[in-house]
């Protein structure tokens, strides 16, 4: 009968469910590799969707969606993490132990996608998220530097040593297996 | 441009990330140098075969009632706001309302009988209706996830390929050609004949089609190879993402059978045989670029 505000929140739902809600798999996949199970995850996807949508007049039509969103979920984690007391700061260490890292082995063939998975979830974490990042969402290294909250040459540094770290991490499991097979040479 | 500047900046090109002249500087150097094309191919593998582990692991794949849960309470949330404005909104107005019709009223009232002054009671309290209907939200997609995909290829190469068992009889590809895509149609060719090239005679084709089973259909082309019974099964991606194509090939066992898999287009192709891994990947690789092409020629036809 009286349908104050109606047409405009409607709409409003109508641009969120069409340009934020189809990315909520994208979300998840990424957040599964920040947080440490699926309902945590999940949580953290719902919080994050949730602030997304009170936040919707400030997304720019026509910008990269999934990026903003993957933006704020990187934020509503970090709050979250300072809440529990689990925020971590990345020290040197980290970044010492990949550039110890002098030589670069080749990339083995014939490893099975649970090595990769395994490889990756044994760099260390800021690592890990850069790669999941650049690699797999491929997201530019403005966009991950303003998710991360870092400067893009750290991105670039940091990608930079995370491959390193794989590849040495691939080539110790393919020596397990004996594999002699190598799809190129090393440096 | 030196083999040591290439490495420096190896990695922003393959993000591409570089400006045009660098961009062309890589090229340059990349002619000429083996081994940097050898070292920017193992990179561009690795990079390649780790965005499809990811993006196909399970822990990645988002459970589709969580979703349906989550855009349901988003929902909610959204017209959360529009339901008190719009009752604070129509409350203000009918109060208004109500206001003048009284006045109005007893105006009359006055009018009529100066001496008695009589406020009728008003009936107008009645519920604002929302704006929004409430109701659970049919979901607009719905993820099928790559991991269901394989689970519903491994069933059809038992079900369709070594028992020719299915509950229901599958179509001919150029039928399925009329409805269900392009790609469908000559896809035997497409697969035979790298193998031929490659295996001789080794590999036979025994049969072609298009078949259903758990509800989703495949592109069904079934061979045999060294006395084995190899299938090759093309099922469409549903995970709205467009067009996928990556050089990376995965692997997996179960139940005594290999899958190899990797994307085109819009489809995800397995190979699935109880071959040994390595043969079963060697099938793959081998109908992977011809595959590819006629998916893409298919893609471009339609």
């Amino acid at each position: 009968m009286f349908g104050f505000g109606k047409s405009t929140e409607e709409e409003n739902w109508a641009d969120f469910e069409t340009e934020a809600v189809p990315h909520m798999p994208d979300l998840y996949r990424i957040a599964r590799w920040l947080v440490r199970g699926s309902d945590e995850a999940e949580d953290l996807v719902q919080e994050t969707l949730s602030e997304a949508l009170r936040s919707f007049h400030r997304y720019e039509r026509g910008t990269n969606c999934r990026a903003w969103m993957t933006k704020i979920m990187y934020h509503v984690n970090g709050k979250r993490l300072r809440k529990l007391g689990r925020l971590k700061i990345i020290g040197d260490t980290e970044e010492m132990i990949a550039e110890t890292v002098a030589f670069e082995p080749p990339v083995p063939q014939n490893v099975r996608d649970e090595d990769v998975l395994g490889a990756l979830n044994r760099i260390p974490d800021s690592f890990r998220q850069v790669v999941i990042l650049a690699d797999v969402e491929e997201f530019a290294y403005r966009e991950i530097a303003d998710m991360l909250q870092i400067p893009a040459g750290t991105v670039m540094s940091r990608l930079h040593r995370a491959r390193k770290l794989l590849r040495v991490e691939l080539a110790g499991v393919a020596r397990d297996y004996g594999i002699e097979n190598w799809s190129a040479t090393g440096s | 441009m030196n083999c040591k500047d290439f490495k420096e900046i190896s990695d922003s090109y393959l993000s591409n990330e570089l400006l045009v002249e660098t961009n062309h500087d890589v090229l340059r150097h990349l002619e000429s140098c083996a081994d940097c094309r050898g070292e920017l191919a193992a990179r561009r593998e690795l990079r390649s075969r780790l965005r499809f582990a990811v993006m196909n692991a399970e822990i990645s794949l988002i459970d589709p009632g969580f979703m349906m849960r989550t855009k349901s309470k988003l929902r909610r949330q959204a017209f959360a706001k529009t339901n008190s404005w719009s009752f604070i909104g129509a409350r203000s107005v009918l109060a208004g309302v109500a206001a003048v019709v009284v006045i109005a009223v007893a105006g009359m009232i006055v009018m009529q009988n100066p001496s008695t002054v009589q406020v009728a009671g008003s009936n107008i309290a009645t519920p604002v209706d929302l704006p929004v209907a409430m109701t659970e939200p049919q979901p607009s997609f719905q993820q099928i996830s790559f991991v269901a995909a394989r689970k519903d290829a491994i069933d059809d190469h038992k079900e369709c390929a070594l028992s020719q068992n299915l509950p229901e009889k599958p179509i001919s590809l150029e039928k399925a050609s009329l409805t269900y895509g392009k790609a469908n149609k000559d896809m035997d060719e497409a697969v035979l004949t790298p193998l031929r090239e490659a295996f001789g005679n080794k590999a036979q084709l025994l049969a072609a089609h298009f078949c259903l089973i758990n509800g989703r259909h495949f592109t069904h082309v079934v061979l045999k190879y060294q006395g084995r019974v190899v299938s090759v099964l093309l099922a469409k991606r549903d995970d709205g993402d467009g067009a996928k194509s990556s050089d990376a090939i995965s692997c997996q066992s179960t139940e005594g059978l290999n899958i190899a898999c990797f994307e085109s287009g819009r489809y995800s192709v397995f190979v699935i045989s109880d071959l040994n891994e390595g043969e079963n990947l060697t099938i793959a690789r081998t109908i992977s670029p011809a595959v590819k092409k006629h998916i893409g020629q298919a893609g471009n036809a339609a």
